[in-house]
């Protein structure tokens, strides 16, 4: 959701999620823009707190179920970060999806999903059950 | 019984045994052979599926397999041996491997170097004392993990999660979005165990309460766990009674920490550190018996894989120096001790001469400490940092120094 809505110059501080540091980015903004950021350590710290305040986006991790696999599901994730209210939607139809082993690491398992401009990948080879 | 002999041999196939195979090959040992107890090479990794893996080490955002598939893939490069489904029954003092498998039954490897790739395993009810009955419905982490991830089998609808350690938030994130209710995360300390940023996209993105300072103090069911008990905790980590709250559950998740394997380490006769609870090693490595080293969480438990690997590459080299005859001389050791505010340090053994690589944890969170370095009572390095955390590893360099010394130990503290 975002947060722009109002006029009024907003403070907020968020726990950068883009690495293992995890910087406290305290920024400050209003309805058009984010007027200052501190506490990043580096630039994609930055980024991720003006994209937070704006438009959350997230990894999509979840699972498809394989058929005759040698186990039972293949992990899978978007390739690019997806808007956050689209996670659940997203989730949804991964569960009702089966494919048939094998499935191979990078493979496209489902394209480009509520157009949102994003593909969903295998990350791991599911070999056939011998 | 055949005894094979092989050069190394590397127990465990998961990112420590894959990182110090492919660098010990690359430092020119030709004949490596690696025993993993799973159908596939890359350990815990398999399950790991979220992301954030790989950013040290390749500058990219990786999940566990994607990983773990980086290093699958040149272990075949290079045609390095892996035997899959067998376990590893016994490791003697003299570096013969007793192992089995469904096709060759058991059988026995002399190694003449081997590096112990074990890893870790959680740790259990039993081991925290957890208060209460044992019914079903009582999981760890992992073994949650696991279930969810590679087998696809559910274990309950509404969940505890007892420890704030980085695999019980991202478990409780991977449960949210299956459907399952997570009640609250209870951590008896007063800081998170686990990282900032696994609290923030994990527990709240998904509105699960953290309730710090937090145990439990009872299990309610006979069959199935039906709710937990949960009370605050004082500053000795006492429950405060007047502060009982029961939490309806079916489900009950420990994440509550890592124990280095070390049951073949301790056969082999190989001395153990009960601070990190993993194998005593000097400078290179290697523990006290010539041959044998150690590297990945069999060692200590680490926060991030990318310096599992890198640990490893280097115990795959030290291997091969062993291997050429290359090794550090045996005597002439300091030991290093854990001063003031250091939880544990790695390696415990260190020589002087040489540029020193000292990895420590401290045993709680500080901002602006100076981390100060002696040998006997002699100050010999000091460094600032911002800040220190139980959950981040850290590291001094040490500068390399020809100063004679009669000291027996080198104090890393925190000040």
């Amino acid at each position: 959701m975002s947060e722009l809505s109002s006029f009024k110059s907003k403070e907020k501080t968020l726990v950068c999620i883009k690495c293992p540091i995890g910087c406290d980015i305290t920024g400050r903004f209003n309805s058009n823009e984010v007027t200052c950021i501190e506490g990043a350590l580096c630039q994609r710290g930055k980024e991720f707190f003006v994209k937070e305040v704006t438009d959350p986006k997230r990894i999509l991790i979840h699972h498809i179920k394989v058929n005759n696999g040698e186990i039972p599901l293949v992990s899978v994730r978007s390739d690019h970060e997806v808007p956050q209210k689209y996670i659940f939607d997203l989730i949804n139809i991964l569960n009702e999806k089966e494919v048939e082993a094998p499935v191979y690491i990078g493979d496209t398992m489902l394209y480009n999903p509520f157009r949102l401009g994003i593909n969903i990948i295998a990350t791991k080879t599911v070999e056939k059950l011998k | 019984m055949n005894t094979d002999r092989r050069e190394l041999v590397v127990i465990g196939g998961g990112p420590a045994g894959m990182a110090a195979a492919i660098s010990a090959k690359e430092s020119g040992v030709e004949d490596i052979l690696i025993i993993d107890r799973e159908y596939k090479p890359g350990g815990i990794l398999k399950q790991c599926i979220h992301d954030g893996f790989g950013l040290h080490k390749f500058k990219k955002v990786l999940t566990g397999p994607e990983y773990a598939h980086k290093y699958i893939k040149r272990l075949e490069e290079h045609k390095i041996e892996i035997n899959t489904k067998t376990l590893v029954t016994n490791l003697s003092q003299n570096k013969i491997i007793t192992a089995y498998n469904s096709s060759n039954g058991m059988f026995k490897v002399k190694a003449d170097a081997v590096i112990l790739a074990m890893g870790s395993r959680e740790k259990t009810a039993g081991a925290i004392q957890l208060a209460g009955t044992r019914p079903s419905g009582i999981y760890t982490a992992g073994l949650v993990q696991k279930l969810i991830n590679m087998k696809n089998i559910m274990v309950g609808k509404e969940a505890v999660i007892l420890g704030s350690g980085d695999v019980g938030l991202i478990m409780a994130r991977r449960m949210a979005l299956e459907g399952v209710k997570v009640k609250a995360v209870l951590e008896i300390m007063p800081h998170a165990s686990g990282l900032p940023r696994n609290i923030n996209q994990c527990l709240k993105d998904y509105s699960i309460p953290l309730k710090l300072n937090h145990t439990i103090v009872e299990i309610e069911g006979q069959k199935r766990i039906k709710s937990i008990i949960a009370a605050k905790v004082d500053d000795k980590l006492r429950p405060i009674p007047n502060t009982k709250e029961e939490i309806i559950c079916d489900t009950l998740i420990l994440s509550v920490g890592l124990i280095p394997e070390n049951e073949l380490s301790r056969q082999a006769g190989i001395f153990l550190d009960n601070k990190t609870g993993g194998p005593l090693v000097k400078n290179n490595l290697e523990t006290n018996i010539p041959g044998i080293f150690a590297a990945g969480n069999v060692l200590h438990i680490h926060d991030v894989v990318d310096y599992v690997s890198e640990e490893a590459s280097r115990a795959g080299r030290f291997a091969a120096d062993f291997l050429k005859n290359k090794s550090l001389s045996q005597d002439n050791y300091l030991s290093v001790v854990s001063g003031k505010g250091v939880k544990y340090i790695v390696p415990q053994l260190v020589k002087t001469n040489l540029k020193q690589k000292i990895y420590f944890r401290p045993n709680k969170p500080i901002t602006n400490p100076k981390v100060v370095v002696r040998i006997g009572n002699e100050i010999c390095f000091s460094e600032k940092f911002k800040a220190l955390h139980p959950s981040i590893m850290q590291k001094v360099i040490l500068p390399e120094t020809s100063k004679s010394t009669k000291a027996k130990f080198l104090e890393v503290a925190i000040e």
